[in-house]
């Protein structure tokens, strides 16, 4: 197991490299530069400014220069916010990502399995069709449309909790992890019903049936498992999309996160930000993708590395 | 004007205003809240907070908290004493400032000349890479210094002695007291600097001569700053605490607002004038700003260079209509370069606005026919914009008046904001969207929209004539004269229709009535906090 995971680091960086290249390439062929402004700066201005960034080198240079700040950890200035290097940036806004995206998954994994479960073991009935709509709910209405709802009924109306000026207390969490589990309880729910529904289905369910082993064991020792792995396999980018992506939420909240940081990089044509954090995003994917795989040989007695 | 008259002029300049102290005047009768600390949005993420540095409005916001220039403007958008208390106009070009000499750094060091000669060099020099350098093409030999032809000690500034700083301009400018009072033009500490290094901005590194102190700062989420008890003014100083927040969607800060998380929003939400009249009345404010709203067009394009097209065009746009039902927000009509509020020159118009619609469009067909088009060969061009809500409605209401009013067939494109600017800047287009900020308040900022080979001419246009004016009016030291030859450079420019004006903006807000010092009439937004207080309520 352990060269597997060690194959599977060294493996990344391929991947990595590939995605920053790509990305190093896209960001500069891409019209506008992260100097330009409704006020045109002077070409003096201009030049020197170009002579800070190393922007007036050639595009191989400033790759090569870029990695080799890559390398040793450095994801260099941000062209935008000048009194910030990218991995300030990265540094202050990590940790609201991880505990807002974090808490979301968490509890979006034990509501939408807990759901799933009743669903499937009480098809047709109303906790079925609850659940059903719950989750067609989640993913046919945007979250754009379910926080500012939130919003209203919790902040302005019913005054429970604050709303904006954002802090790392409850309160505050309340909503955004609220607004991003129920878009996760959506997808996972209607999942993991899906697929209990088809392992309860299978002969050596049938047979422990026929053993005359009770519903409980049957779903708790046998069923659980093995209907959970599709729902592993979607936890992955879950989760990279719940702490990196999660741009509307951190939008609507004015929360200091990732998804925010990317969007207004993209928008400044702050090239060194969006590079660092797609490095960011690429290796928690590569992350993500491990924690799956390793998981997947935990819950399935027949995959082994 | 002599030196003599000069010198009278600005030695009761500064006695006028000595007795005007900053800091808030409240007045008799009002009893203050026991908490005076106040929340405000500034509508983004500041981009630094090094005054060389800074360039859009909400990192001016904050320092103009953290740091005070020579001068400094009050709440009702007037030049009043910063750290200079008084000032003298030696002659055309050159300028002496009295430091007072109970100025203090947070630190409790006194501030003097150099700090300012200081500061001063380290944004014009290269190396340090200024983005907002426009200050000190007025200062002399800033311009030669920034393209690295000069050294940085041969700027226009020089310490006296400890309190005298005697600034040399490049041409006369009679508004130089308002250019210093921009945070870019702020002292710097030159020991606390070099001893923070880059974390100089930094909680607890930074070291200011504002009226306020950085005590937080994270990023995109608030930057918080305290009372600083050793600013001179300190003792007139009400508020004790402001925490700034950078939130950017309108729906999101109004939002905020409602819940009691904010007690001033950088914009109320667009189209939003009826509802907010009604249900905030005392909540929602609505001052000019002073900037304007144009279409520019490209006078190089083969089918624009008509000045008869452009003219036409320009004549059919019903203004009143825009600005009172499309927009509706106190927007004002805009039939000239220059902008209500403005110093140093006057707004023009054209006779036309004056006409009844029926007549303009007759006299716009006429034009349109005389230059080749009509029914059977409609005029055709492209229309750009960058994709926001407000310059798509303007545009569609743009395409409609020139469609039903002379049968113009123009189609529209919209473009991602960095992608719009470079299209624009390039000259890639015929007609697009375009505003301006005044950067200061003199009109000579709107000139550089039509001057010739100007960074900021997207128009393309040049009239040698036009050029003429103005370079008459900046050399002039008579300000009645200046005023009146750059009133005609912008005249004669507009008489050339290089673009198309179409209003004044608005600055529709939302500040709880409670909040005491605050002005519509402050055009430039340069709201100090210090000026400001909190009413009991």
């Amino acid at each position: 197991m352990l060269s597997y995971v060690l194959k599977r680091i060294v493996g990344a960086i391929p991947t990595i490299l590939v995605v920053v290249t790509v990305c190093f390439l896209m960001l500069h062929s891409v019209p506008g530069g992260p100097f330009d402004g409704e006020r045109k700066v002077s070409e003096a201005v201009l030049a020197n400014l170009q002579a800070k960034y190393h922007l007036d080198e050639p595009l191989y240079k400033q790759y090569l220069y870029y990695l080799n700040n890559l390398v040793h950890g450095d994801l260099g200035a941000s062209f935008k916010y000048a009194d910030w290097s990218v991995n300030d940036l990265v540094a202050n806004a990590l940790p609201v990502s991880v505990t807002v995206g974090g808490i979301s998954l968490f509890a979006s994994l034990v509501i939408g399995v807990l759901l799933g479960v009743i669903a499937a073991l009480r098809q047709n009935s109303v906790v079925d069709y609850f659940v059903m709509f719950l989750g067609n709910f989640g993913s046919a209405v945007p979250s754009f449309i379910i926080g500012p709802v939130l919003i209203l009924i919790f902040c302005l109306w019913m005054r429970w909790v604050p709303y904006g000026q954002f802090e790392m207390s409850p309160e505050y969490l309340l909503l955004p992890v609220g607004l991003l589990t129920i878009i996760n309880v959506s997808t996972l729910g209607r999942v993991m019903r899906g697929s209990l529904i088809e392992v309860l289905n299978s002969n050596f369910i049938r047979t422990a049936r026929a053993k005359g082993l009770p519903m409980h064991t049957i779903v708790i020792r046998h069923a659980l498992k093995p209907a959970m792995l599709p729902i592993v396999t979607l936890l992955g980018p879950l989760a990279v999309s719940s702490i990196a992506q999660a741009v509307v939420t951190e939008t609507m909240f004015s929360i200091p996160g990732l998804g925010r940081l990317l969007i207004n990089g993209a928008l400044n044509r702050d090239f060194t930000l969006v590079l660092g954090l797609v490095v960011l995003i690429a290796f928690f994917t590569v992350l993500f993708n491990l924690i799956v795989d390793i998981v997947y040989a935990m819950l399935d007695p027949r995959i082994r590395y | 004007m002599t030196k003599k008259t000069l010198s009278v002029m600005a030695a009761s300049i500064a006695l006028a205003m000595s007795g005007h102290s900053m800091a808030a005047q409240v007045p008799a009768g009002i009893a203050l809240a026991a908490k005076q600390e106040i929340v405000r949005n500034i509508g983004a993420e500041v981009e630094s907070l090094d005054i060389s540095q800074i360039e859009s409005v909400p990192a001016n916001h904050v320092a103009r908290d953290l740091f005070e220039g020579l001068t400094a403007i009050n709440t009702a958008g007037k030049i009043v004493p910063g750290v200079a208390e008084s000032w003298t106009r030696k002659d055309p070009t050159t300028w002496v400032f009295k430091l007072r000499k109970n100025a203090r750094w947070s630190n409790g060091e006194p501030v003097t000349a150099n700090d300012f000669v200081f500061s001063w060099q380290r944004t014009v020099d290269p190396k340090t890479a200024s983005k907002y350098t426009i200050y000190f093409d007025f200062i002399a030999n800033g311009t030669a210094i920034l393209e690295g032809k000069k050294p940085v000690t041969a700027l226009g500034v020089k310490a006296i002695d400890a309190n005298t700083v005697e600034v040399k301009t490049a041409v006369p400018v009679p508004f130089l007291p308002d250019l210093l009072s921009n945070p870019t033009m702020a002292p710097l500490n030159k020991a606390a600097f070099l001893k923070a290094g880059k974390d100089f901005t930094k909680p607890g590194k930074l070291v200011g001569n504002g009226a306020y102190i950085l005590k937080e700062w994270v990023p995109n989420s608030r930057v918080v700053l305290v009372k600083n008890p050793n600013y001179w003014n300190a003792a007139t100083t009400v508020i004790t605490k402001v925490t700034f927040d950078p939130t950017e969607s309108e729906d999101a800060t109004f939002k905020m607002y409602q819940a009691g998380q904010l007690d001033w929003t950088d914009r109320a939400p667009s189209g939003s004038f009826a509802k907010m009249t009604r249900e905030l009345p005392k909540d929602y404010r609505v001052g000019p700003g002073a900037s304007l709203y144009f279409l520019g067009i490209n006078n190089t394009d083969p089918v624009l260079k008509d000045v008869r097209i452009r003219k036409a065009l320009s004549m059919v746009l019903d203004r009143d209509i825009l600005t009172k039902k499309v927009l509706g927000e106190g927007q004002l009509p805009a039939y000239g370069l220059f902008v209500k509020g403005m110093e140093g020159g006057k707004v023009s118009a054209y006779d036309w606005s004056a006409w009844p619609m029926a007549k303009r469009i007759d006299e716009a067909k006429k034009l349109l026919a005389a230059a080749g088009y009509g029914p059977s060969k409609p005029l055709k061009f492209k229309f750009m914009y960058n994709t926001t809500d407000l310059h798509k409605k303007i545009a569609v209401f743009a395409l409609g008046e020139w469609k039903n009013k002379l049968g113009v067939q123009a189609s529209m494109e919209n473009q991602e904001f960095k992608v719009f600017l470079k299209t624009r800047h390039d000259g890639a287009y015929q007609i697009a969207r375009n505003g301006w900020n005044a950067d200061y308040n003199d009109v000579s900022t709107f000139l550089d929209l039509v001057r010739c080979n100007s960074p900021q001419n997207d128009q393309k246009y040049c009239n040698k004539k036009v050029d003429a004016l103005i370079s008459q009016g900046y050399a002039n030291t008579d300000l009645a004269k200046r005023s009146a030859l750059l009133t005609d450079a912008g005249r004669v420019a507009m008489e050339d229709y290089p673009m198309i004006p179409l209003f004044q903006y608005a600055n529709p807000r939302l500040v709880k009535p409670w909040v005491g010092g605050y002005y519509t009439t402050n055009a430039f937004e340069r709201f100090r906090t210090s000026d400001l207080y909190i009413i009991k309520h």
